[in-house]
């Protein structure tokens, strides 16, 4: 081992760069300036700053802001201080360690992937179901409010107060089987002839006019209803929103300092991420819904046959594929509920009578339109 | 306090020095006898000196103060470096590796997560050191001094300062049912804040990273006053917008020379020496291109020739190459007018470099799916590095520690809108 190390020293008021000798003793290193002036630093009172990396010189500090510096091109001195002062000496890196970091990262990036697929799979739709309640409701009527302003305005809904009175009863059957709900339901019809409904959150359902004309029956609209409704129990709007905002955390903590080119990547695997969740919510609200029909004595078996017709009025494989879209695929979604639907009941109940039906059928027949309805894989 | 010694009167045979705290005159007998870090006190007032030379008034011999910087139009070759009899060419360069990057930043996303993002700003920290401690200039290693809890501070301070007022703001008519017009008021207000976060973040994030950078032991500071680059920030929008564009090199030169002539090396300042109309050529040559190009393609498509998609295909293969190459322009612009005491800083870059080295990022990124980034954060570190040099007389020995304070707030200000490390 060299007696003498050979190194740059910083002073810290200048740039000027001394060339300096080391002598590496048990308490301190030593260091002999050009001038013949000699220094004194004890190893519990230099800082490492630089030299963790193969590499990179090993930069050494001592004293208060600005400090004093001493820079060596190579690691051989931590190991002479290692070995010279091996407890005084131990918060210097060690060149062992590099080795060890090696594998405390492969270990780091399997934690990592662990931690993103069980965040991604139950830790986000956990926190955010826990999360929920304490949303206000007011704040949800807000947004409802804003989301019908936009997507459905009053000038595009059909105003028919008898024949909406009717309508109501049967979102009445089905919201009775939620008597605590602190939720007031309220449905509007829109003049449109795409085949859909939607929940805003704060109790709006909004169906359109091509589903009205669709449903074979008030009981298949019940069915569809049931789905729209359980959205709105379920909070899956709220939900939606604090999985999409934790997702975005997720992303922020992963990506640390990328941006530029994989800003699209980290905005596909959020979208990814809503979507997926956007299923589970489907599905939550497809199986709810089954149940809510099941406790308002309306025959699911209604629920399924229009699940049949919208199946059956799409085009094959015209859609996305399922993981890049915002509802489960149709034939699950009816597997699952004609498994949950078992026997038919026997003591079932009517919603309205067939002219009250036909009646509430022709809700926006004053303003006709001959254009074909789009039939869209999503629905309900 | 250490109160450096100065030489009194240079034209004097016999050196004499100045207590800077009592103002008492002492004369060195034995000048020949100073060493570079030879130190003592003054027998006065007991003000500590320290000797920041061995020789310590320029030789008659190098008239430094008489010369001046390189031309930027005529600089040294960048390749060759210095000629015979000319002072040499200080190089920078990068020895970093996209392997340890990308090691590093898998152990900040694993701390980050299991801490709830709070360790983002400490692993930042630590890959901002790393980067820094590759580059070397001269042969020395730059060092970050920053620590995460600093930035953490910042981010806290920047939050309160500006995040909360414009969520705030922006977010009102989501919780609130409001008028048209007070929405409206609101989200202007949003605007507004947004528009005055952007110049201060941009000052005073480059005022945090300059203390807390360094380099052979010296700090770099940023003296320049927010309110002074506020005012040339709005007046600089203002004319660029009344002109149709046509101000903009000028406002982007003014920014330019405001950065870097604030900027300062321990006690030595930059200064820059660029003029907006050095810009105006390349930048009209390209504005005239951008006009030509949406021109053709929006009448291609109102008037649905044939094919007429295609035109859109200018956009990325014209205008690209367009834009880089004005973006290669404005960065040489600013790095040639650079000066630093008699020395001048050049860059090579080269439109065709910066367009290969964006292209060759881009498929990177692409083919791995965004997992290359740590080797294209190493790419660009090293294209800027090699491509910059600084030419000219340099007495770096000269130059002496000032420490100046800094909020950390701009630095979270930054953090705010992700502005990172720029090379400008």
């Amino acid at each position: 081992m060299p007696t003498g190390w050979t190194a740059h020293y910083l002073d810290g008021r200048t740039a000027t760069r001394h060339r300096i000798t080391i002598t590496i003793t048990p308490a301190a290193l030593q260091l002999l300036l050009s001038g013949g002036e000699t220094k004194q630093w004890p190893y519990d009172q230099i800082r490492q700053t630089q030299g963790a990396y193969s590499g990179e010189p090993v930069r050494l500090e001592f004293g208060p802001e600005p400090a004093e510096a001493v820079v060596m091109s190579t690691p051989a001195l931590l190991t002479a201080i290692h070995k010279a002062a091996p407890t005084m000496g131990q918060h210097f890196h060690s060149l062992s360690c590099r080795k060890t970091r090696m594998r405390w990262t492969l270990c780091a990036a399997l934690g990592v992937l662990c931690m993103i697929i069980g965040l991604y799979r139950w830790g986000i739709p956990t926190m955010a179901a826990v999360a929920t309640p304490y949303v206000p409701l007011a704040w949800e009527e807000t947004l409802g409010r804003q989301v019908i302003e936009h997507l459905a305005p009053e000038t595009r809904q059909c105003h028919d107060p008898d024949r909406l009175r009717k309508l109501d009863q049967v979102v009445q059957a089905l919201t009775t089987t939620h008597p605590t709900s602190p939720y007031r339901i309220r449905l509007s019809v829109v003049d449109a002839p795409a085949i859909n409904a939607f929940a805003a959150p704060g109790g709006r359902v909004v169906i359109l006019r091509g589903l009205l004309e669709k449903t074979a029956s008030p009981e298949q609209l019940a069915g569809v209803l049931a789905h729209e409704l359980q959205h709105v129990y379920q909070r899956h709007t709220t939900r939606a929103i604090l999985e999409q905002t934790a997702t975005t955390f997720l992303l922020t903590a992963i990506s640390g300092d990328l941006s530029g080119g994989l800003a699209w990547g980290l905005e596909g695997a959020r979208t990814m991420g809503s979507l997926h969740y956007s299923r589970t919510h489907e599905r939550e609200a497809d199986v709810e819904g089954l149940r809510m029909m099941q406790a308002a004595r309306l025959d699911p078996a209604a629920m399924i046959a229009f699940y049949g017709i919208m199946q059956n009025g799409a085009e094959p494989h015209a859609g996305p594929p399922d993981f890049l879209s915002t509802h489960p695929d149709m034939g699950e979604r009816l597997a699952t509920l004609i498994a949950l639907a078992g026997p038919p009941p026997t003591n079932v109940v009517t919603l309205l009578s067939g002219e009250d039906w036909k009646d509430i059928r022709t809700l926006c027949r004053l303003q006709p339109d001959s254009r074909p309805a789009p039939v869209s894989l999503d629905l309900p | 306090m250490t109160t450096i010694g100065t030489p009194a009167d240079t034209t004097d045979p016999v050196l004499k020095i100045d207590c800077h705290q009592c103002h008492t005159r002492y004369r060195v007998r034995h000048s020949d006898r100073l060493t570079p870090s030879a130190r003592s006190t003054c027998p006065t007032c007991g003000a500590r000196f320290a000797v920041v030379s061995p020789r310590l008034a320029p030789s008659k011999k190098e008239p430094l103060a008489k010369a001046a910087p390189p031309s930027p139009d005529h600089p040294r070759s960048h390749s060759t470096g210095a000629t015979a009899g000319a002072p040499p060419t200080k190089h920078c360069s990068f020895h970093g590796t996209g392997g340890t990057l990308l090691g590093m930043q898998i152990v900040n996303i694993c701390l980050s997560i299991a801490t709830l993002g709070a360790y983002h700003f400490w692993g930042k920290a630590k890959i901002r050191r790393y980067l820094f401690s590759q580059t070397t200039f001269a042969g020395d290693r730059f060092a970050y001094h920053g620590t995460g809890k600093e930035l953490y501070q910042g981010f806290l301070k920047a939050m309160l300062v500006f995040g909360v007022p414009y969520f705030s703001l922006g977010a009102a008519h989501t919780f609130l049912t409001l008028p048209k017009w007070l929405d409206l008021l609101l989200q202007a207000l949003a605007g507004l804040v947004l528009f005055l976060y952007v110049p201060i973040a941009i000052v005073n994030a480059r005022r945090y990273r300059c203390t807390r950078t360094s380099w052979r032991g010296i700090r770099f500071s940023f003296r320049g006053r927010t309110q002074d680059f506020l005012k040339l920030y709005f007046r600089g929008w203002f004319f660029t917008v009344l002109t149709l564009g046509t101000y903009y090199p000028y406002f982007q030169t003014q920014r330019q020379a405001f950065l870097n002539s604030h900027t300062y090396f321990g006690n030595q300042r930059f200064h820059f020496t660029g003029h907006g109309s050095g810009l105006m050529v390349p930048f009209v040559v390209t504005l005239f291109m951008t006009y030509a190009v949406l021109i053709l393609c929006g009448l291609t498509m109102a008037f649905q020739l044939t094919n007429a998609g295609l035109t859109l295909f200018l956009i990325p293969f014209i205008l690209g190459p367009a834009w880089i190459w004005l973006l290669g322009q404005k960065q040489r612009y600013f790095w040639n007018h650079t000066t630093f005491g008699l020395a001048r800083f050049s860059s090579g870059i080269t439109w065709q470099k910066l367009l290969t080295l964006y292209l060759g990022n881009l498929a990177l990124l692409l083919v791995t799916l965004g997992f290359a980034w740590p080797w294209v954060t190493v790419r660009n570190a090293r294209f800027f590095t090699s491509t910059l040099s600084l030419q000219g007389p340099t007495n770096l020995d000269w130059v002496l520690q000032e420490t100046t304070v800094s909020s950390v707030t701009g630095e979270g200000l930054s953090n705010l809108l992700d502005t990172g490390f720029d090379m400008d």
